[in-house]
């Protein structure tokens, strides 16, 4: 028995002790990443659902994505929020509800108002989507999610105005998606989480399909959980569509 | 002085009654100048504590400062560096001011950050506490008020989550260091007191201000970009509530103050009824109608001259009493949302107690002096034979 | 022997005038003073329940426990059922679910591009046909411009607002607000009027919308942060009445371990009322007895005067043979005839004061920034039962008093005497 203990030890000790492969850029593995979800145009369609302490909602939207600076969501479902719709454009954003017919810019403290009810904030969707244009990378360890290896990056911000001074990730080393992200202040305390909880295929590329966000300090959020139920990749989209007047346009 | 001393016999001899009238216009002296006191005990208490623990001698605001719309404070800060030389001297005390989430117990409340000198020498204001070093937890000085609505105690730890000038999220524990006991709410409710210097290296804003406090009496030449608002501005709010606070009860003084106009007018009347001989008497032993007017009229001021000795001396004792032990309110004062303790204490100026007792003397005076007139129109031979001085129906 | 001395007291007018007169001025004023004490405290009772306390208020306990921030992602649902329930419990109150909200007023220029933005506090009630809502905050008389909602789309706004977003009645608003969910929500309204309140903290930025309207507009359907529960006759409001409502109500619908379970606060369980009215109450107490003390004295003094000025007439009364005794009796009888006239007349007169001062107040304008208590700026007399007969304690009591003590002097009288004494 005893040496069957002094066997693993050993080879524990050898195994640490091998020279293990060293690891890969992190930047190169975070552009890696970015190539994968970039695409000239995108059109998909979503259920957000959302949980707090006595509800459950379910919210539809289609949503029109061409490059990195333009957006434009339309919400189907439920009822009330039906025909609302939302546009970006680079750093700015509008929203406009058919039933006022307004068309109203979301800024200044309306930006950390949350989305739909979600754990994500107007200004969390702001947010460039490069993240190796935001942040450095890198390459922390090795680890295994959901029975995938990953990389875990760790990421540091370029510049200052950042919401997230930093953040983790764990990306599939095969299939170059992120798996888990973390997302720190400036000090080092854990304010946001996000897994993903299933991931699809499309045209070759992994996509995550269903994804939870979470916000850590407070307590009583119960989570956020978004699904991608169908996309539709470099898709036409003609320039109409990312301009005000489309707002209004049913 | 013959009037004089006539006048003070015929009370003494009037015995009980005249003591009544005194006792009635002693009791009225007391009560307005006590109740008096305690409005401008509550005035100065509330505004001094103001003055002493938040306003100093004014505030100098970011022109985008508003107390009443703080949800959006991103925009209201400024350097204070050309003002730097009175900030070394202390003649202004700067603060900076911050919107931030807290977390105590996991859930989130929304709050101020407030940072200031912990060697600031403007206030009477703990800062000192804030010197406590300690290792990278963020030391936090909160009121009693914050203390309840966040539900934490000394030494507690929480999450403090703000952002920076550029917007980029932080978050770091802080550890209540202090809870003071403050009557002052603008300086308690919904805030969170930490280092000036700690919260400007937080947010990069280095060696700016949300608004600054002066020393009183220092006034800057050039306020530039800075907006004043003396300490009278400041604390006008305050000194309006009391006022119209009083002003409902002056309709009660009022009617005390009838009540002993009735009382005198009363005896007065009476007196005249019942002492037409010996007017008469008066009057054929050689003194003008006039002069008789005036002794009474001057007896009936000695009720109210005799009412404010009798204060002096009822007064003097519950005054006292209450100026130096105060009195109790409970916690009823925290909720008019004033800077007072639960402890009144009542403050009698030389010049309240004198102006109450002047006005009540000359209306007492006004009030003896109408019976007294009628005596003026009466004829000796009338006035001795012992007739009416007021006119019976029929009679000629 | 009664119809005798009221005759006496009539056709003598020197016997009885004077002595009415002082007794009706001073139960006059005892009257006053004491509805002007009450309407003090009513005032704050009343105006607490009528804006903001009700006389009882249903949330939710984790409502409760922030309620000073209004929050509504906590606020009640299924409020239809909860009213129902509240009507079999306490058939003897009015219950009325209302929204407090905030949000911003957004003005649109051409094109609907926003021009200005001002943050407002609101308040959604019932202004459905048949709800009492429209007396109770009295919207018919703080409407200063306009008409009241008429559709669920209009609402009322404080001058504060409209100065600063500078609209006017007519003009369309837009409210941009967080949903009971948490999502933004934007919804039209029409300025349908001005209201002044008269109390400058909510004159500032203060708005009224009808309940179905925001309802919709925050997705608040058969929600309400708050109900409300009034007596149906306000007289009958009693502290210890809504304590033992509260006491039943929670032990049978409270859930301890359900935060969203309805719990019922009284109008003394917040905005510190308790503390308020019981130092009110105490100081009011000690102010009316010395009131009354002083009016006490006053009668006193007038009762001993007026048996000085008919020693003359005892002294004749007892020279013709009537006993001491009776004349001491009779004085007592017509004392309290008189006090009893007099309180009377005052209580009437006071009454006319009283109810001027009800119904008009006195302005005293220069009001506070900020305070819970929302007194308004008119303070006002109130007429309560106390009003009735308080007069009546001092005025009855006093000049009695005051014949019984001055009235002893006539035993004191020797016959002997009395032929000198009447010379005239």
């Amino acid at each position: 028995m005893k040496k069957y203990y002094i066997v693993i030890i050993i080879s524990i000790f050898f195994m640490s002790a091998l020279p293990t492969a060293p690891l890969p850029d992190g930047m190169e593995i975070l552009k890696q990443v970015d190539d994968n979800i970039t695409a000239e145009n995108r059109i998909m369609t979503s259920r957000m659902i959302v949980r707090n302490r006595r509800s459950e909602r379910e919210i539809k939207a289609k949503t029109w994505i061409r490059g990195m600076d333009q957006a434009f969501t339309e919400y189907l479902s439920p009822a009330r929020e039906q025909g609302t719709k939302m546009l970006k454009e680079k750093d700015r954003m509008w929203i406009y509800s058919p039933s006022t017919d307004r068309i109203i810019q979301i800024a200044g403290h309306m930006l950390r108002q949350s989305v739909m009810g979600s754990d994500l904030s107007y200004e969390d969707m702001m947010e460039d989507p490069i993240l190796s244009n935001l942040y450095t990378a890198k390459t922390l360890s090795v680890d295994t999610l959901q029975e995938r290896l990953c990389w875990i990056l760790v990421l540091t911000s370029k510049k200052e105005d950042i919401a997230y001074h930093s953040r983790k990730l764990w990306v599939d080393q095969e299939r170059k998606i992120i798996l888990r992200e973390e997302r720190f202040a400036k000090g080092g305390t854990l304010l946001k989480e996000t897994d993903v909880l299933h991931v699809f295929q499309i045209d070759g590329r992994w996509y995550p399909k269903e994804i939870l966000y979470r916000n850590v300090l407070n307590q009583n959020s119960e989570g956020t959980r978004f699904i991608i139920e169908s996309l539709e990749l470099d898709a036409e989209i003609p320039d109409w569509r990312f301009s005000k007047a489309a707002l209004r346009r049913s | 002085m013959l009037l004089f001393k006539l006048a003070y016999r015929n009370i003494r001899g009037a015995g009980l009654r005249s003591f009544l009238n005194i006792l009635v216009m002693s009791i009225i002296f007391v009560l307005i100048v006590w109740m008096q006191g305690l409005y401008e005990g509550v005035t100065v208490q509330a505004t001094t504590d103001m003055i002493r623990e938040d306003v100093a001698g004014g505030h100098y605001r970011h022109p985008a400062y508003d107390p009443n719309d703080l949800v959006d404070l991103m925009e209201a800060h400024q350097s204070y560096q050309p003002q730097q030389k009175a900030v070394d001297r202390h003649d202004l005390e700067p603060v900076l001011m911050i919107n931030a989430s807290v977390y105590p117990n996991g859930r989130m409340q929304s709050a101020l950050l407030k940072g200031i000198r912990p060697d600031q020498a403007l206030l009477d204001f703990p800062a000192h506490e804030l010197k406590t070093q300690m290792d990278g937890v963020i030391p936090a000085l909160i009121g009693k008020r914050m203390a309840d609505m966040m539900q934490v105690a000394l030494g507690d730890e929480f999450i403090i989550q703000w952002r920076d000038r550029q917007g980029t999220f932080d978050a770091a524990t802080a550890r209540i260091v202090h809870i003071m006991t403050t009557i002052v709410p603008t300086i308690d409710a919904g805030q969170i007191w930490i280092p000036l210097k700690r919260l400007q290296e937080m947010t990069g804003m280095t060696d700016e201000a949300t608004y600054m406090i002066a020393r009183p009496g220092f006034q800057l030449q050039d306020p530039q970009n800075w907006e004043y608002y003396s300490q009278d501005e400041l604390v006008h709010s305050i000194v309006n509530l009391m006022e119209t606070k009083s002003s409902g009860g002056m309709f009660l003084y009022l009617i005390l103050l009838l009540m002993a106009m009735l009382s005198i007018f009363d005896t007065q009347v009476l007196a005249i009824f019942k002492r037409r001989k010996e007017i008469g008497t008066l009057v054929a032993l050689g003194m003008t109608q006039k002069e008789v007017s005036r002794l009474f009229t001057l007896e009936g001021t000695m009720f109210g001259l005799l009412g404010a000795a009798l204060a002096v001396i009822l007064g003097i004792p519950i005054c006292l009493y209450t100026w130096r032990n105060g009195i109790n309110f409970g916690p009823v004062m925290d909720s008019f949302n004033l800077a007072v303790s639960p402890i009144i204490y009542p403050i009698y100026t030389p010049e309240m107690i004198a102006a109450t007792f002047i006005l009540v003397l000359f209306l007492v005076m006004v009030i003896s002096g109408i019976p007294a007139r009628k005596i003026a129109s009466l004829r000796p031979t009338d006035a001795i034979a012992g007739r009416r001085i007021y006119k019976v129906r029929g009679e000629k | 022997m009664i119809r005798f001395l009221i005759k006496g007291l009539l056709r003598d007018r020197s016997r009885s005038l004077f002595p009415l007169i002082t007794v009706t001025i001073g139960v006059a004023l005892v009257t006053l003073g004491d509805s002007w004490v009450d309407g003090a405290l009513v005032d704050i009772i009343d105006n607490n329940a009528r804006l903001e306390t009700g006389h009882v208020k249903v949330v939710t306990r984790a409502y409760k426990e922030q309620i000073s921030s209004a929050p509504n992602d906590l606020a009640l649902l299924g409020t239809k059922d909860l009213i129902n329930d509240l009507e079999k419990e306490f058939t003897n109150m009015e219950w009325t679910p209302r929204i407090r909200f905030g949000g911003l007023l957004d003005v649109a220029g051409e094109e609907g591009v926003t021009i200005r933005q001002v943050r407002g506090s609101g308040l959604a009630v019932d202004l459905s046909e048949g709800s009492k809502e429209i007396e109770r905050l009295d919207l018919n008389k703080i409407l200063v411009q306009g008409h009241l909602p008429q559709t669920s789309d209009e609402i009322l706004l404080s001058p504060g607002l409209m100065e600063n977003l500078q609209v006017e009645v007519g003009d369309e608003v837009t409210l941009i607000s967080s949903s009971m969910y948490g999502s933004m929500v934007i919804h039209n309204f029409t300025i349908s009027g001005k209201i002044r309140f008269g109390i400058v903290a909510l004159d500032r930025n203060m708005m009224i919308a009808p309940l179905e309207g925001i309802r919709y507009a925050l997705n608040m359907e058969d929600a309400a942060g708050e109900i409300l529960g009034y007596f149906k006759d306000p007289g009958e409001y009693d502290k210890n009445l809504t304590a033992s409502m509260k006491e039943y109500f929670n032990k049978t619908y409270h859930n301890p371990k359900d935060e969203f379970s309805p719990y019922l606060l009284t109008l003394r369980d917040q905005n510190f009322l308790n503390d308020i009215l019981l130092l009110y109450e105490n100081a009011m107490g000690i102010f009316i007895f010395i009131f009354v003390l002083i009016m006490f004295i006053i009668l006193w003094n007038a009762g001993l005067m007026n048996g000085i000025r008919r020693y003359g007439e005892m002294g004749l009364r007892l020279a013709i043979g009537e006993s001491a005794h009776h004349i001491y009796l009779t004085s007592i009888a017509e004392a309290v005839f008189i006090g009893l006239g007099g309180s009377v007349i005052g209580t009437l007169i006071g009454l006319g004061f009283a109810g001027y001062l009800q119904n008009y107040g006195v302005d005293v304008t220069g009001m506070l920034e900020s305070n819970s208590l929302y007194m308004s700026n008119v303070i006002r007399a109130r007429i309560s039962g106390s009003t009735f007969y308080i007069g009546f304690i001092p005025g009855v009591l006093a000049t009695a008093l005051g014949a019984i003590v001055s009235g002893r002097g006539i035993y004191k009288r020797k016959t002997a005497q009395l032929f000198k004494e009447l010379e005239v």
